[in-house]
């Protein structure tokens, strides 16, 4: 098989859609309980101060008074994506505003809103139109879509947890010091060493990079994909990163 | 060509996603590790905790608050210490943000008095680094 052929079956072939969608309620939810609340909160802090530093000078401000229209408008978009109702708009709108807050201003910036803004751009372009209501009847098939998307969106979390793990081998807080498990987590470490918990977590997020990447491993990477999320939320609480990293997981199953 | 089109998408987004991180984190072109954002630099340091205060010198060892320093950055006050957690940027990075904020306050003012900010480093504490730093900006209005 030449190089063409196997690429046009490895990208563009059918695949049930319901993970695709699955997914898609998934960020949708993600987006209404955390996202949307934290962005409402950095507009108001922005429009209440006059003294920006905006990412990119060219940016244009956010205009007073556009506080509560801003936030309907998200909020009815992750409503639209929950449903299956213009999914691909509603996720491009939430995706714009989304990078447009990040960029009015250098303290909006965190690296897991960045993931969550390019999973709601990566659904912009997937074709998840399937409804909320439509998942849940089993009788009738779920129709198919190209497979590309599902790929591009498992690769995506490949490439975070690979960075992710390189960026602690050089940190000077773990690798194998294990320095940030002492200032973050002090009451773990008195029970286990923080260079062992620091060695673990770098060898668990290669070890889940590149197993991503390999069908035949995933059996053995999604429950221990699932188990850190959990372990993430655990230890430091509620976070965004955790909840979308398992919506990811739906994409393996 | 609809599939050229996806496949040019998939070929730029990969190429973005693999690259641009990489070049953030090392440094390029002296390809020495730093902390950066847009880099996937998840929970790669510890959250940066500092107090900074905010304030003017009138008289000669007079510390004064900032008229209505709540104006410029919401919920900043004037001339008490804040408590600071900082989870996404650097000290290098914090200090630069608040060099430009007292500059811009002492732009403002006309008052020929020196405007100020003080951090002291809480925590992480790494070898050499001071625990104190101070920027100061004259309120001459032309600055």
């Amino acid at each position: 098989m030449n190089t063409s052929i196997r690429w046009e079956s490895f990208w563009f072939k059918q695949v049930p859609g319901y993970r695709l969608a699955c997914f898609r309620v998934a960020v949708a939810a993600t987006t209404i309980i955390f996202v949307i609340p934290r962005l409402d909160g950095a507009i108001h802090s922005y429009l209440a101060s006059s003294f920006h530093t905006p990412m990119l000078s060219w940016i244009p401000p956010l205009p007073a008074h556009t506080e509560r229209a801003l936030a309907l408008a998200e909020y009815a978009a992750a409503a639209c994506l929950l449903l299956g109702f213009l999914p691909r708009l509603s996720a491009g709108f939430l995706a714009a505003s989304g990078l447009y807050i990040f960029l009015l201003d250098t303290r909006h910036y965190s690296h897991w809103g960045q993931f969550h803004l390019i999973l709601l751009a990566l659904l912009a372009c997937s074709k998840a139109r399937f409804s909320l209501l439509r998942l849940f009847q089993k009788d009738k098939a779920l129709p198919t879509c190209e497979a590309w998307p599902e790929h591009l969106i498992r690769l995506q979390l490949s490439i975070l947890l690979f960075y992710t793990a390189l960026d602690k081998v050089f940190s000077p807080y773990w690798g194998t010091s294990g320095m940030f498990f002492t200032y973050e987590f002090d009451a773990l470490t008195r029970r286990i060493a923080p260079s062992l918990l620091s060695s673990a977590t770098i060898g668990l997020e290669f070890f889940l990079a590149m197993s991503f990447l390999f069908r035949p491993l995933w059996r053995m990477a999604v429950p221990l994909g699932f188990l850190f999320a959990a372990a993430l939320q655990f230890f430091i609480g509620p976070i965004t990163f955790a909840w979308d990293f398992m919506a990811v997981l739906i994409l393996f199953l | 060509m609809r599939r050229y089109l996806i496949s040019g998408f998939i070929f730029t987004w990969l190429a973005v996603q693999i690259t641009v991180p990489f070049f953030r984190k090392f440094d390029f072109p002296h390809f020495r590790y730093r902390y950066a954002t847009f880099s996937w630099a998840m929970y790669s340091k510890p959250a940066l905790v500092y107090d900074v205060s905010l304030f003017r010198r009138g008289k000669p060892g007079q510390s004064e608050a900032i008229p209505n320093v709540g104006q410029f950055v919401h919920e900043y006050q004037s001339p008490q210490p804040m408590r600071i957690r900082e989870y996404y940027r650097s000290e290098v990075q914090v200090q630069e943000q608040f060099a430009r904020l007292i500059r811009h306050i002492a732009k403002q003012a006309d008052d020929g008095r020196t405007y100020v900010v003080s951090i002291h480093w809480i925590r992480p504490l790494e070898l050499n680094q001071p625990t104190q730093w101070e920027f100061s900006a004259p309120g001459s209005g032309r600055s």
